[in-house]
This record gives structure tokens, C-alpha cells and sequence, in this order.
């Protein structure tokens, strides 16, 4: 019953029939991305408030605290940032003897001089700083940093850490799913 | 066959909806959103240094005060009044922190309202470690067993840090 019409006519069927299978069948894509979209609006709507540490590996921690939008000291293993900007190298800054390190508490000063209210004293002396230090800066090097910060009238540490979650919690979520 | 399929067309031949804005639309969001997402959470430990005025003007009342001293092999717990009060020495595997949750746990029970303790680490101690041993002074974690949960626990979360005297 096929043998009917010329090969033409079998041609344009043969096209006509590829031309509706050939469509892409894109729901499981659909769908799989309004999910992921979904997931990911969710997910982005915690805004991180400091910034990204690429060349440290900040150390791991249970702490829960959110970070606060303040002053952001980076110790890394080569420089010394604040707010992104070097203002000294760690190499100098261990050589040296003195406690305070001079480049960085002119750095937090010249910070606090440009806030625009005026403080009193007494909210002068808990300005907050955050410092995100590598997890191998010893401990040495990261008090002369925080007694430079208290001596730039900068009261409130935090200490930036990574979250995870411990080990206890992980188990208990293993063996409870 | 061919009679269930003719009818399948002769219906299907509406339904053609034309998703392509949509798909595009989701093309440029979800790279977008990947690109902004955070997978790593960053949290603070908050410290309170006691700034140039308020120093040393405690009265030296015979008073319980929680002494973590860490150096390089060993834990040392103690009071600073008293001295020593337990000594947890490192496993080949480092620190041992359990342990020293463990033992913080015992002093909270017997003064249930202290809320600070001193943490003194010698120079070369490493970041992580400070980090480590402030979690374990911090909170304890207890999983309960009815409900196969993990419960925190407060124990001493006033830290203030300082430096290790020399070790004899």
C-alpha cells in the first residue's frame, strides 16, 4: 500500500514527518531550571556583607553570629589589608619589634576620620573592626594586630571564620535521614 | 496505530506554546544567580578587649576565674587564683578538644554562673587552633537522643585572650 505515488511525494512525507519529531522536547530543562531559579532567588537573598577572601583560607568554626557591616582588617600570609587596600607587608610588620604596627593603626585612624558622625568618646572606644585572618597566622602576629586596633581606639573585635557545620551535627543528620 | 495517532495530532496541533523568551530569560538567570550565590557562609566570634580605661581595676577578691592556657603540646585548665586544675596533653592527632569539652562541661556544673574565662596561647599557636579551642570554651554540643538532635549549650562564651606565661 506504500508503493502508491511517486518518490516525490514519499520524500515530502519523509520531510513533513521529520519536521514534527524534530522538535526538542524541552520540559525536563523547563522545569529543571524554574527549580534551580527558584533555589538560587531563595538562596541569594542573604546578602554577604564581607567581602570575598580569595587568597586566605579563613579558619573553620561552629559560630553562628551574622557578620556586621564594619571596618575589615585582612591578614594574609604576605600582606596586611585594610578595606582592601595594602598597608603593609608581613615580612615587615614580623621583623619588626614593636607591638603596635604604625601602618596600620595610621590606616584605622585615617578610617575613623573619615566617618561622617562625629562620636563621643565612650562610642569611640567601641568602634567595631572585623579581622579576617589566614588559619595559619600565628597567634604572635594576630595579637600585635588586635592590640594595634585597641590602640586605634578600635574596642569591638570579631573574628571573621568560616561556618560548618560540627561533627556532632553531621552524624545526627546521617543517622537521622 | 495510525487511527490513534491521526487523532493525537488533530488535537496537539493547538498546543504549541512558544517558550523561547522564557527559556532565554531563564538562560541569562540562572548563570547570573549561580555566579551571586554564596556556598560559604562566613559568621564572626565576637571579642571584647577591654580597652585603655577600664583596665586593671578589678578588686582581688579570692574569686573563681577559668584560666585556658595552650601551648605547643598541652592544654593547661586553671584558676587563676588557685593554679592548676587539670592538664589534657596533645594525641598524635593534635589537640584534644573533646576532652577539653568534656572537662569545661564539669567546671560549668560547679559554677553554673560563670560566664568568662581566659584564653592565654603562646606565640606560635595557629589561628585555627585559637578558633578550635574558643568553640569548645564557648558552646557544648550535646546530641539528644529522643528527638536525634544537636543541642548547644553555653558554658563560657565572655572569651578574653592573652598571652601564655612562660611554660617551666
Amino acid at each position: 500500500m506504500h508503493y502508491s505515488g511517486g518518490r516525490a511525494a514519499r520524500m515530502e512525507r519523509h520531510h513533513k514527518r521529520h519536521k514534527r519529531n524534530g522538535a526538542l522536547n524541552l520540559v525536563s530543562l523547563m522545569d529543571i531550571f524554574t527549580i534551580l531559579v527558584f533555589f538560587l532567588l531563595v538562596n541569594s537573598s542573604e546578602v554577604q556583607t564581607l567581602p570575598n577572601a580569595k587568597d586566605l583560607t579563613l579558619p573553620e568554626s561552629i559560630a553562628e553570629q551574622r557578620a556586621r557591616e564594619n571596618v575589615v582588617i585582612m591578614v594574609t600570609d604576605t600582606d596586611l589589608l585594610v578595606q582592601g587596600r595594602v598597608v603593609a607587608s608581613i615580612a615587615d610588620v614580623v621583623n619588626s619589634n614593636e607591638l603596635v604596627i604604625p601602618a596600620l593603626k595610621a590606616a584605622l585612624l585615617n578610617q575613623s576620620e573619615r566617618e561622617i558622625r562625629q562620636l563621643s568618646d565612650e562610642e569611640a572606644a567601641q568602634r567595631e573592626v572585623t579581622i579576617m585572618g589566614d588559619k595559619e597566622i600565628p597567634y604572635s602576629l594576630l595579637k600585635r594586630v588586635m592590640a594595634t586596633c585597641t590602640d586605634a581606639d578600635y574596642g569591638n573585635l570579631s573574628l571573621a571564620v568560616l561556618q560548618k557545620s560540627s561533627a556532632l551535627k553531621l552524624s545526627a543528620l546521617s543517622s537521622g535521614g | 496505530m495510525s487511527l490513534l495517532r491521526g487523532r493525537g495530532h488533530r488535537h496537539r496541533e493547538v498546543v504549541e506554546l512558544n517558550i523561547t523568551a522564557f527559556m532565554n530569560l531563564m538562560v541569562v538567570l540562572v548563570p547570573f544567580l549561580l555566579i551571586t550565590a554564596v556556598f560559604s557562609q562566613v559568621a564572626i566570634l565576637d571579642l571584647n578587649l577591654p580597652t585603655d580605661g577600664d583596665a586593671s581595676a578589678e578588686p582581688d577578691e579570692p574569686e573563681f576565674h577559668l584560666e585556658i592556657t595552650v601551648r605547643e603540646s598541652r592544654i593547661d585548665v586553671g584558676d587563676r587564683g588557685t593554679g592548676l586544675l587539670t592538664v589534657i596533653e596533645n594525641s598524635s592527632q593534635g589537640y584534644e578538644l573533646d576532652e577539653l569539652g568534656e572537662y569545661l562541661e564539669r567546671v560549668k556544673q560547679r559554677f553554673p554562673d560563670k560566664a568568662d574565662a581566659t584564653l592565654l596561647l603562646e606565640p606560635e599557636i595557629s589561628y585555627q587552633t585559637l578558633v578550635s579551642v574558643m568553640d569548645k570554651v564557648r558552646v557544648l554540643e550535646r546530641l539528644d537522643a529522643e528527638s536525634n538532635q544537636v543541642m548547644s549549650y553555653e558554658l563560657f562564651p565572655e572569651i578574653s585572650i592573652g598571652d601564655a606565661p612562660l611554660s617551666n
